[in-house]
């Protein structure tokens, strides 16, 4: 991944700002003087009267999760994650604490004007709606409540800086694009997404759907000749566009749209999770199955389990300038392989790694259990107020580090921020 | 994993909407043979025997045919049969002596195998294949001096309708062959005759008597007892399956003009180095005749290309007789010229197109390959209803392209094989496309209930043309089918229902949809390239509606002359195919069942206007599917937690159908964390060392490397017993100490680790 920007382990210390998308609604409650709703990315209050949203309350604001399955309303309103339970104090933060596991009621099958519907609540004459696409009220037809400008996704699985644009991959919800790194908006393309790449052709989306190019004008070129399609990662060498299949290498002109003859199961592997390069034109591969393989000019060097390493199982492989890899383990912490000597990186919030990339020399590392940024003197900074434990991507942007979890994107270096509706895209501003 | 670029079968594909310029084939039969040094021996076929059955649209063949070898040589005998376009080997066997060997269907390879295998040990298995479309071919050996080897072959074929009539053909080895002919469904026939043999119809029963020409083939002829611009159709069910239906309508052949649609032609002709001499020769007089032929209330252009386009008008020009000398003259004019760009070639003649009421037709004739994708992207870019009709020349053109333009702007594609073929070929086509009958179709089967229709695009009817439709049918009660279209000015519609009760039999309309739905996979693989999941969906259905066909075979083998390493292929051949039997009935499938803590993908099959699909996790996620149109099937991924403990669990899915009937199911998932038990064992025998890995479960591999070298590495080998490996390490070179890994297959590691040899 690329980025602009220094990356201070300074602007870690304050807490984060989250950025959440609230369009999945699973729950309503409409009082003649609040209508509270429940949503994948927080709770949001609207103004019954004027229908405009003017709060919305994530982590930041004390709540366990941003996946909120019901709003009650007592003596305090209540939210209930799916194993928390969380109280709005006289502060106007929320306190939780550990509650039954809760599992949402399915709607199936109800629909609002196409969309589907999960939750309902009336009052007087009008009738909420919510859906898996946001907020309605029944009398207004098809206006949506939910503000627009979200990001696309909770769960980011890539992010890049491209063209001075902030770049999200979602997991399961497309691509989306901001210019300011607060309002985003849809970009048409592949919908299951696992890396992305910068690139002066335009921005390489490796997805479940095959590998993509994003121009400037947003249109979305497929890239062909590669199968099967599930491309999870993507880098430069210098000279080619390498991009990983479970079963292969490919390599790609970037001025062309057609992927040359992969380099098939390089290193015996049949489980290529991931791809990146040094300066000197060495590729370092992560694998489920052979651990990390570097590939040298005709060398082709395995470092799995066999060969010392406490596990084959890699997902993410980042080198930095030394040509000091790091490979992301499953369940086996950070290994480092500096020439023939393999350690392991102490002081990680977790053992079980999803992602690993280097900006500005400081390797950030994603963990199930947080995320860290080890500095190039070898301090480690664990990063506060994650939305979410599970961290999955990272980008530099705008002297901010935007950080990618399975619920909500944390950004450091911005203004602490109590989640004001304004400060979220859209403005708080319903749709037109 | 499959490093070809190009499937080998690529060249003999079977291709969706061929139009079918010529008569059914003759079907044939002929079994050649030679001895053991090269040299041909005449096989005499002593009898033959054709038992047809009819049933709509659609025949049953089973060929018998006895042959003797008159020789004193023992040979190999190769029968080649051609059964003609839209039509597969449903069955095939053989005698030895009055023992029938039936065949079964089985795995390209696999089948092979065997059969490589039991020829080498001098018995005597049959192996059928396809080699081309329409055109298989199988092996027996041996044929003994003096032997009368058996053989029987079943094949089905769907015969095409020309107005009300279609065409039963077979080529006859035996001018006195035992004919026998019944009729299945004698309502759907109004009328029988043969110009070659005496017949009497009655009901169920075909009496066929002498033969009344000179020639060696047996024609019936069948008149539909449907009217022309009338919706056939027949279903098939199996209880408690979604049935299958075949629909068919076809145009009258005599069509008056008022009747017949005033349309624009663009001619666009290929004139790279490749369509040099004589097939830019026949291509240019092919269009001059077309040109000559348009009458003046028609519009016409010409597009030619090479690397490069030129167009004679800017937008298709009314037929006067000066724009038709223009044309002929600028026609005549085409010289040769550099590479194919059929992308560039594509989008300028849709971009040169009139945007009024009058039907816009593309005739694109071609003989090269091209970018597949730039030129798809450029037929699906185009939002107008232009009609492409493709036409390919020669063996090196790119069939699946041209089928598949052809089939999504609503046109067809036509093969002409050779370049002298051109013009007669153009010209058939012309006399099609000339006359539009009902243009713009549509089929609707009510509350979305027909699910996977092919082809996936309606083309237009024209005169004596016949459109087929075969599609999935979900619900109950009965089919109520309307095709609408546009004649002339009026909208026209076409109503009919079909019965679908609970069960209904006839299996020929499974295998017509799971034909199609093959071929629209090959094509797909041809365009996009192979992979494992349509590899398999083509696999799958192959073996469980028993279809011959790139990936699969029929291997017929005596079970007393297998060889045991045979016996072993054929015992795991014919599991996996009960497995896919099995899976087959099941509506849903995880992409990985074995899995530790990750991201799988979760499919699921169900209709593509659902109007929700749920998937609801034990770990408390629920998600909505999205409907994937290239996996034709609802899909999600998830990330299994960290925190999951290892069992076995189930994913509960609701479907909600487009009638809001809900539907139920599970599908099941294995969380497996836990590393193998090992016990590792080694065992000097003589100068080497015997290093035999035994687990508590089923390993995925095992390798060893010496622990003080670990570049090396050693892979164990799998044995019968799926959780034993073991190798062998010359004692003088074996490694002091070893590591051994150990994976399972959830691919859980155990490391263990160990002293080697006696002598250490």
């Amino acid at each position: 991944m690329s980025g602009a920007g220094l990356l201070a382990v300074a602007l870690l210390a304050g807490s984060p700002e989250i950025l959440s998308a609230t369009h999945r609604v699973n729950h309503i409650e409409a009082t003649p003087d609040h209508v509270w709703v429940a949503t994948d990315g927080g709770l949001e209050h609207y103004d019954p009267v004027s229908l405009e949203r003017t709060r919305v309350y994530t982590t930041a604001d004390g709540l366990a999760g941003l996946r909120l399955w019901e709003v009650t309303l007592g003596a305090r309103v209540q939210v209930h994650t799916a194993n928390s339970r969380c109280t709005l104090g006289a502060d106007d933060r929320f306190d939780c604490e550990d509650a039954a596991a809760t599992v949402p009621k399915v709607r199936a099958g109800d629909r609002f004007h196409g969309r589907r519907v999960l939750a309902r609540a009336s009052l007087g004459r009008r009738e909420f709606v919510g859906t898996d696409d946001g907020l309605y009220a029944s009398d207004l037809d098809t206006r949506r409540l939910t503000p627009d400008g979200q990001p696309c996704t909770n769960f980011a699985m890539a992010l890049a800086t491209h063209r001075d644009r902030l770049w999200m991959g979602a997991f399961e919800g497309g691509l989306c694009v901001s210019d300011d790194g607060r309002i985003f908006e849809p970009v048409d393309g592949p919908r299951m997404i696992n890396d992305l790449l910068s690139h002066r052709r335009g921005l390489f989306v490796a997805a479940n759907e095959g590998l993509f190019r994003v121009d400037d004008d947003g249109t979305v070129t497929p890239i062909a000749g590669i199968q099967p399609r599930g491309v999870n990662a993507v880098a430069w060498d210098g000279r080619r566009i390498l991009a990983t299949t479970p079963g292969a290498l490919w390599g790609l002109d970037p001025r062309r749209d057609r992927a040359g003859a992969p380099r098939w199961m390089p290193g015996d592997t049949h489980a290529l999770q991931d791809v990146t390069t040094a300066g000197d034109g060495t590729i370092w591969l992560a694998s489920e199955d052979r651990g990390a393989i570097r590939i040298r000019g005709d060398e082709v060097r395995v470092f799995d389990t066999l060969a010392g390493l406490p596990s084959s199982w890699g997902l993410r492989v980042a080198v930095d300038h030394q040509g000091v890899a790091y490979l992301a383990t499953l369940r086996n912490g950070l290994v480092k392989i500096d020439g023939d000597e393999v350690s392991a990186q102490p002081d990680l919030p977790d053992t079980w790694i999803l992602e690993t990339t280097i900006s500005d020399g400081n390797l950030l590392v994603g963990t199930q259990g947080g995320a860290a940024v080890v500095a190039a003197n070898g301090t480690v900074e664990h990063l506060r107020d994650l939305p979410h434990p599970n961290v999955h991507a990272f980008a530099p942007f705008r002297g901010k580090l935007y950080v990618a979890t399975e619920s909500g994107t944390a950004v450091y270096g911005g203004a602490k921020a109590r989640n004001r509706a304004r400060n979220q895209g859209g403005g708080g501003r319903p749709r037109p | 994993m499959n490093d070809r670029t190009e499937p080998w079968w690529l060249p003999v594909m079977l291709l969706l909407g061929f139009f079918l310029l010529t008569d059914s084939a003759h079907a044939q039969g002929k079994l050649e043979a030679r001895a053991p040094d090269g040299a041909a021996v005449k096989l005499d076929l002593a009898e033959e025997r054709l038992q047809i059955t009819v049933d709509a649209q659609h025949a049953r063949t089973t060929l018998k045919q006895t042959w003797n070898n008159p020789s004193s040589s023992r040979v190999e005998g190769s029968y080649r049969l051609q059964t003609g376009e839209s039509s597969t080997v449903a069955g095939f066997s053989y005698w030895n002596g009055e023992t029938k060997i039936v065949g079964e269907v089985f795995e390209r390879e696999d089948a092979r195998e065997i059969y490589d295998d039991v020829t080498g040990m001098g018995n005597d298995p049959g192996l059928l294949e396809q080699d081309a479309e329409g055109t298989f071919s199988f092996k027996v050996f041996p044929i003994e001096p003096g032997e009368r080897k058996r053989v029987e072959v079943v094949h089905d074929r769907w015969m095409a309708r020309a107005g009300r009539w279609f065409t039963y053909r077979a080529r006859l080895g035996r001018p006195t062959a035992q004919l026998e002919v019944s009729i299945a469904s004698p309502k759907t026939v109004s009328t029988i005759t043969s110009p070659t043999h005496e017949i009497t119809w009655s009901g169920k029963n075909v009496k066929v008597g002498p033969r009344i020409d000179a020639g060696h083939d047996f024609i019936v002829q069948i008149q539909h007892a449907d009217p022309t611009l009338a919706l056939s159709g027949a279903v098939h069910r199996n209880a408690g399956q979604d049935a299958y239906v075949v629909i068919s309508v076809a145009a009258p052949t005599n069509v008056t003009s008022p009747q017949i649609v005033e349309k624009d032609v663009t001619l666009v002709i290929d004139r790279s180095g490749s369509m040099s001499g004589e097939p830019l020769r026949n291509a240019k007089a092919a269009a001059a005749d077309v040109v000559a032929r348009l009458p003046a209330t028609d519009r016409v252009n010409v597009v030619v290309f090479d690397d490069g386009v030129d167009w004679l008008f800017p937008r298709p020009k009314e037929i006067t007789d000066e724009v038709r000398a223009q044309v002929l003259a600028h026609v005549d004019r085409i010289r040769d010229g550099g590479g194919t760009d059929i992308a560039g070639a594509l989008g300028r003649a849709l971009g040169l197109q009139n945007r009024d009421r009058r039907p816009n037709i593309i005739v694109f004739l071609t003989d090269g390959q091209s970018d597949a994708q730039a030129a798809l992207k450029v037929a699906r870019a185009d939002a107008g209803d232009t009609r492409v009709f493709t036409v390919g020349v020669g063996t090196g053109v790119d069939k699946p392209l041209l089928s598949r333009l052809a089939g999504e702007k609503r046109g067809r594609f036509t093969f002409v094989s050779d370049a002298a073929a051109i013009e007669p070929a153009m010209n058939k086509l012309y006399d099609r496309i000339a006359a539009p009958v009902v243009v713009n179709l549509s089929l609707d089967g009510g509350d979305g209930r027909l699910q996977r229709v092919y082809p996936k695009t309606l083309p237009d009817l024209f005169r004596g043309d016949e459109i087929k439709v075969v599609a999935r049918v979900q619900g109950e009660g009965p089919l109520n089918l309307t095709l609408r279209g546009q004649r002339g000015r009026d909208e026209l519609a076409m109503k009919t229902t079909l019965a679908v009760p609970t069960q209904t039999i006839r299996p020929w309309v499974g295998r017509q949809w799971a034909m199609t739905r093959v071929d629209d996979l090959l094509e797909e693989i041809a365009l996009q390239g192979e992979n494992d999941e349509l590899h398999t969906e083509v696999l799958e259905l192959s073996l469980a509606y028993e279809l011959v066909g790139p990936y699969t075979s029929f291997l017929a083998i005596p079970e007393s002359e297998l060889t045991e390493s045979a016996s072993g292929v054929l015992a795991n051949a014919r599991a996996r195919k009960e497995a896919i039997l099995r899976a087959n009935q099941d509506a849903l499938a995880l992409s990985r069942r074995i899995m530790p803590p990750g991201d799988p993908v979760l499919k699921v099959k169900a209709p593509r206007n659902a109007k929700q699909v749920l998937a609801r996790f034990s770990f408390g996620e629920v998600h909505d599917l999205q409907w994937d149109p290239d996996a034709e099937g609802w899909t999600t991924r998830f990330l299994v937690p960290k925190g999951v403990r290892d069992g076995a669990y189930d994913v509960e899915i609701t479907i909600v159908h487009a009638d809001g009937r809900m539907e139920m199911g599970t599908t099941a998932y294995t969380i497996d964390s836990e590393a193998p038990q090992l016990e590792v064992t080694t065992q000097v025998d003589g100068d080497v060392v015997r290093v035999t890995v035994t687990a508590n479960e089923a390993l995925r591999e095992v390798f060893l490397t010496d622990e003080d070298t670990p570049t090396l590495r050693v892979k164990l080998d799998a044995t019968d017993d799926p959780k034993v490996f073991l190798t062998e390490l010359l004692e003088d070179e074996a490694p002091v100490r070893i590591r051994v890994v150990a994976t399972d297959r959830a691919r859980n590691e155990t490391v263990s680790t160990l002293r080697v040899g006696a002598r250490r």
